[in-house]
């Protein structure tokens, strides 16, 4: 995976912390995973929820960056197993549609929202405050 | 010698009864019986031939009036229920728009902020740039045919082209819902002489209804679409498969009937099973309705290739 450097290597900028994205979309999946790669010691990626919960059974991250809509189960699924597993990870739910429930649910669990589409400066900004918000009030496994 | 000429002047006055009459027949109302206003036999003859003659031009009027009012009433119901189903699938059709967006917006901040990069190194990037670009013009472009009536213009296609369109258009909404989407299609089929833009809504209309047969699943059970295209030396068909409930049998025959519908008031229209058939009978083809073998419905469109089989 080549890395893009990034100039602003702000809040996420995090030596040795390691970082999950999963998406459906190949081409998203793919370029979140190297702005990651900027900012993160390691960055995992996953195609589909079930994909994103076997690599949060397997491992701990710092960051997760989870789609919400894809087929088979909802990013909704990887939140909640982040929360099992990670209670301090910083979760950010990356969506191009999220209805009301969906943003109520997506609070509830603690994790930020960030809506499609978006450039590298708001996911990387995303990022920070989804982090801002794990140190501040962990959420409850 | 009167008794001739009274035969004679019957003869006549059959002759031009027969002529009302038969140009009636043929649709020509404006033929009169000639009239002698003697008030005899013939004359009321020929006044009832020609009464006859303006009623039925009269009703026959009033027929086509009202099959010209039908007309414009069925597709004003066509177009609503196109733009019914086009409503629904905005949400999926944003989502499905913000992907590649996003890809966009990504890739440009990041060629942006590397201006050293040498064109050549950034070739892998402004691939993927032109891959997104053209994936969201094939979104637009099923929006855009979809909502567009029109009359049936044959041209030599591929068929996988409005196939795609249509999955295009149905990913988002799909996807949205949980539904696995399992495509399998021979992209390098011959082509066939066919109205793009019909076989699409042909298609929209297939995935559209197997969205919604999955709807009405409980929330454990699996939720797969199968969208299928292969060739035969004659033919191309499509199938659409759901893990659906299937159609009941007592309802199976009649599905292509207009406003047959078995969603609740105000879903559906009854009429995409009905246009979509409509549609591809104009084409010399076949749409036909078999249960899937896990109890699914199962669509198949058959479309006879054109005789050279070569597309543009």
């Amino acid at each position: 995976m080549p890395v893009e450097a990034s100039p602003s290597r702000s809040a996420t900028a995090q030596g040795r912390e390691r970082a999950l994205v999963v998406d459906d979309d190949d081409h998203v999946r793919v370029l979140v995973q190297r702005i990651l790669a900027t900012a993160f010691a390691a960055v995992d990626a996953a195609h589909n929820a079930a994909q994103g919960v076997a690599a949060l059974q397997g491992q701990a991250y710092d960051v997760v960056v989870t789609d919400l809509t894809m087929p088979g189960a909802s990013g909704l699924t990887v939140v909640r197993e982040a929360r099992i597993r990670a209670p301090e990870a910083a979760v950010l739910v990356i969506t191009g549609f999220a209805d009301q429930d969906d943003e109520a649910q997506i609070q509830q669990l603690g994790a930020e929202l960030l809506r499609k589409p978006f450039g590298v400066g708001e996911l990387l900004a995303a990022i920070a405050r989804a982090q801002a918000s794990a140190r501040l009030s962990p959420a409850e496994g | 010698m009167a008794t001739a000429k009274v035969f004679e002047e019957i003869t006549l006055a059959l002759e031009d009864v027969a002529e009302v009459l038969t140009a009636v027949a043929r649709g020509d109302f404006a033929v009169r019986a000639p009239r002698s206003f003697r008030g005899d036999s013939i004359d009321v003859l020929a006044f009832l031939v020609n009464s006859t003659a303006e009623e039925v031009s009269d009703l026959v009027e009033q027929l086509e009036n009202e099959r010209t009012e039908l007309r414009q009433a069925r597709d004003q119901l066509v177009m609503a229920a196109k733009l019914a189903a086009l409503g629904e699938l905005a949400a999926g059709v944003a989502h499905e728009l913000n992907q590649p967006l996003t890809a966009i917006q990504m890739l440009a901040d990041m060629l942006l902020r590397r201006p050293e990069r040498k064109l050549s190194e950034c070739e892998g990037d402004l691939q993927m740039l032109s891959e997104a670009a053209r994936r969201m013009a094939r979104i637009v472009d099923g929006v855009r045919t979809f909502g567009r009536p029109g009359q049936l213009r044959r041209v030599p296609t591929q068929p996988a082209a409005p196939l795609m369109a249509a999955i295009d258009l149905l990913a988002g909404t799909l996807s949205r819902e949980g539904v696995t989407l399992e495509v399998d299609i021979e992209h390098d089929t011959p082509g066939i002489e066919a109205d793009p833009d019909q076989l699409n809504q042909v298609f929209v209309n297939l995935l559209t209804n197997a969205r919604d047969a999955l709807r009405s699943l409980s929330s454990g059970s699996p939720r797969r679409v199968q969208v299928c295209l292969w060739s035969t030396p004659s033919s191309v068909a499509v199938s659409v498969e759901d893990s659906g409930l299937g159609i009941d049998p007592l309802d199976a025959s009649r599905i292509f009937d207009p406003f047959f519908t078995t969603k609740g008031v105000g879903e559906g229209t009854g009429l995409g099973l009905s246009v979509s058939h409509g549609i591809v009978s104009n084409h010399g083809g076949s749409l036909s309705y078999q249960p899937s073998k896990d109890g699914g419905a199962r669509f198949v469109v058959v479309l006879p290739l054109r005789p050279d089989g070569v597309a543009r």
